[in-house]
């Protein structure tokens, strides 16, 4: 076993590496002790803008976040071992010709993910903090305590989601039931007021340092990673389905878009691959996430977010889609047929397009109207709509079919960041203060972005015109 | 007129060396072989010239058309890769009418390419859940549907049934005689034999041997193992 996950580790940290540079991806830990170090020295500072307690509770729901969207590789697992990814296989698929269960190997990328992803962000970020205790009133007390409940946040993440993952593989609807009864209890909480720290235990866990909080913590960690590797299928064959033929259908209700065979193609597999739902729950998460986190900030220090600045976030958010889009299904074959990255691009920027604007039309006016702010949801989906495409265009034109894997380039993050963050400041300090010159300055911006969409689209045939479709190549 | 001419192409992958100074002139009609040992260089010789990667340096042409112009050269021919990889979530006939539809055809030839390859009654069947073979026949389907003037096949019959290996033999036999040209990568030696006029042998990168095999051969009775063995063992 312990073969196996080293053998996994140096598998993930060449899959990695293999579209970066050693160099580049080695940067990302050294970013994050560095950043971490900047933090702890100017702690003082920070704590006289933001109690600590808020600071506690922001880091212990990213890590839990983290540690999900860690763990949903899990959800990838079985598709790595049912398919090969293009010319490249994995470690996972081994129990296919070797006398070893799938429960030994997912039990394997389980230890994976928490030593890798610790590894490369938890282990640098508590160092950056242990070095800023020379220069700041930290105590390293302190910092091992944050380190302890912060790595059991994210471990709770990343057996959440493997345990999601197993429910997942053997049934959807149990699985659907799972995700309502938890947003349920998310919604009663908010409802009333419940203190986070009453809901996840690491977090009180790190306010009382008790005992039974710890007892509580480790035990849920432990069943639930339990039950996610034991609750794994070990059966390596899906049941066959079969299909008329909608492909010649499809492409006719197209004919308005250049790209109507290629669209076509793609829809069929975002409904057989089920990616719809999880494109939907993808997109819910974060979402779900931003409202709790805008509810605790609004609860503590009164900012007048509304549905502008709400769009804002749903519009950036609406980049899952996209990358969802490109992992459906290996790209090789188009290598094979006179269509071109750049083509495939534009067609998963359309289809982006078409989900992002049911997604917009279902939460915009929702939350205008659950916010008593239905005269902003105009300018709401105005918003929504302007971010979401510049998201798109940036991304597109930044990571081409590889959204993913490429945000491990530090090169690529620090030019995401910057096209993000250029627009969506602005637009989200405009939004919380109404009024008319507020307004022209947030069309101004839209107007901006709309224009800056053109020169990103023209853009991706210059830059990914003559790139492979093939992996490595 | 050539249907295929290299110029010195040369692909480099970092300090690594995979083509170097490689010059082909295939004529029309020509059933072409490019055999070497694994790693020699034939997968990524044609990709080169289907348009899939670019070489470092030199030129190539198809159908004359630069490589250079991907999708200008891939309308013109058809490919079978090395993996057999149509998209997952398709199934056998949707994947013929994508590809009739991505190369701009009618897709009524489709129903007579499920029959050919027997895969009619898989038809329905998503492309993820047929077996390795039927997935090769697929891609073979695939490549044949627009009847191209060139066929680029790297180790088309693996996977393949005896009596599938026979039949896409036999019409591969018949499509040279019709005046089209194939480009064979394999190193099954005793089908290159059997199948090609002409055959170049590369090894590490570079074209050791390059004709017909009676220009090849130093005995009368040699057999293309034997050049193939000779012409590798003495570099």
């Amino acid at each position: 076993m312990f073969n196996l996950i080293s053998l996994m580790l140096k598998e993930e940290y060449r899959f990695h590496t293999s579209y970066t540079s050693r160099y580049a991806f080695m940067f990302f830990p050294v970013l994050a002790l560095i950043l971490a170090f900047l933090a702890g020295v100017s702690s003082s500072k920070i704590l006289e803008e933001i109690s600590l307690k808020q600071i506690i509770l922001s880091v212990h729901l990213s890590l839990l976040l983290y540690g999900m969207i860690a763990g949903s590789f899990a959800f990838l697992g079985r598709e790595m071992a049912e398919r090969r990814f293009g010319n490249v296989n994995f470690m996972i698929a081994m129990p296919d010709i070797l006398p070893l269960s799938f429960r030994s190997a997912f039990f394997a990328l389980y230890i994976r993910e928490v030593v890798f992803y610790t590894g490369l962000t938890i282990l640098p970020v508590t160092s950056g903090l242990l070095l800023s205790t020379f220069f700041s009133p930290i105590r390293v007390t302190g910092v091992l305590l944050l380190f302890t409940a912060l790595f059991l946040s994210f471990l709770l993440g990343v057996s959440l989601s493997f345990f999601m993952s197993s429910i997942y593989r053997r049934s959807a609807k149990i699985f659907s039931a799972f995700t309502g009864g938890i947003m349920f209890l998310i919604f009663i909480s908010a409802l009333y007021n419940v203190p986070v720290e009453n809901i996840i235990p690491t977090v009180s866990f790190h306010f009382t340092k008790s005992l039974s909080c710890l007892l509580i913590t480790t035990a849920l960690i432990l069943i639930f990673s339990a039950l996610g590797i034991m609750m794994a299928k070990e059966e390596i064959r899906t049941k066959t389905k079969y299909f008329e033929n909608a492909y010649p259908k499809i492409e006719k209700k197209l004919v308005f878009s250049k790209y109507s065979g290629l669209m076509a193609k793609e829809l069929i597999d975002i409904k057989r691959s089920n990616t719809g739902v999880k494109m939907f729950f993808s997109f819910l998460m974060p979402l779900i996430f931003m409202t709790g986190f805008l509810w605790f900030v609004e609860e503590n220090i009164s900012v007048g977010f509304n549905s502008i600045s709400y769009a804002v976030f749903i519009g950036f958010f609406s980049l899952v889609i996209y990358s969802w889009l490109n992992n459906i299904d290996s790209p090789d074959f188009f290598g094979f047929i006179p269509v071109t990255v750049p083509d495939m691009i534009k067609t998963r920027i359309l289809i982006h397009i078409i989900f992002v604007s049911f997604f917009l039309v279902l939460f915009v006016p929702g939350m205008s109207a659950i916010s008593s702010e239905l005269y902003m949801m105009p300018v709401a989906l105005l918003v929504g709509f302007a971010v979401s495409l510049y998201m798109v265009m940036g991304v597109a034109y930044l990571t081409g079919l590889r959204p993913n894997t490429s945000l491990f380039n530090p090169k690529v993050v620090a030019k995401f960041g910057i096209i993000s963050l250029l627009p969506q400041v602005p637009l989200v300090i405009f939004s919380l203060m109404p009024g008319i010159i507020s307004f022209f300055f947030i069309f101004f911006i839209c107007a901006l972005l709309l224009i800056s969409c053109c020169w990103f689209y023209k853009g991706i045939e210059e830059k990914w015109g003559k790139e492979s479709f093939q992996f490595g190549i | 007129m050539l249907v295929i001419h290299t110029e010195s192409i040369k692909k480099c992958f970092g300090d690594f060396v995979a083509l170097d100074s490689i010059n082909i002139d295939i004529e029309p009609g020509d059933f072409f072989g490019l055999l070497g040992p694994n790693g020699a260089g034939k997968t990524t010789m044609l990709r080169i010239l289907t348009g899939q990667i670019e070489p470092s340096s030199g030129e190539a042409f198809v159908l004359g058309n630069n490589v250079k112009n991907s999708v200008e050269v891939k309308k013109k021919i058809g490919i079978v890769p090395e993996y057999e990889s149509p998209p997952s979530f398709l199934t056998s006939e949707e994947f013929l009418s994508f590809v009739c539809s991505a190369r701009n055809i009618d897709n009524k030839n489709v129903g007579y390419w499920l029959d050919f390859f027997d895969l009619s009654r898989k038809k329905k069947t998503l492309c993820k859940d047929l077996s390795k073979g039927m997935r090769q026949k697929l891609m073979l389907a695939s490549a044949f549907i627009h009847k191209p003037k060139i066929l680029f096949l790297d180790e088309p019959f693996i996977n393949l049934d005896p009596i599938y290996q026979k039949k896409v033999r036999e019409y591969l036999v018949d499509y040279v005689k019709n005046g089209n040209t194939i480009f064979l990568c394999s190193h099954i030696l005793e089908i290159a034999e059997k199948l090609c006029n002409k055959i170049a042998i590369i090894n590490n990168g570079k074209i050791i041997g390059n004709g017909r095999l009676d220009e090849l051969r130093k005995r009368k009775d040699e057999t293309l193992e034997d050049v193939f063995c000779r012409l590798v063992e003495d570099v």
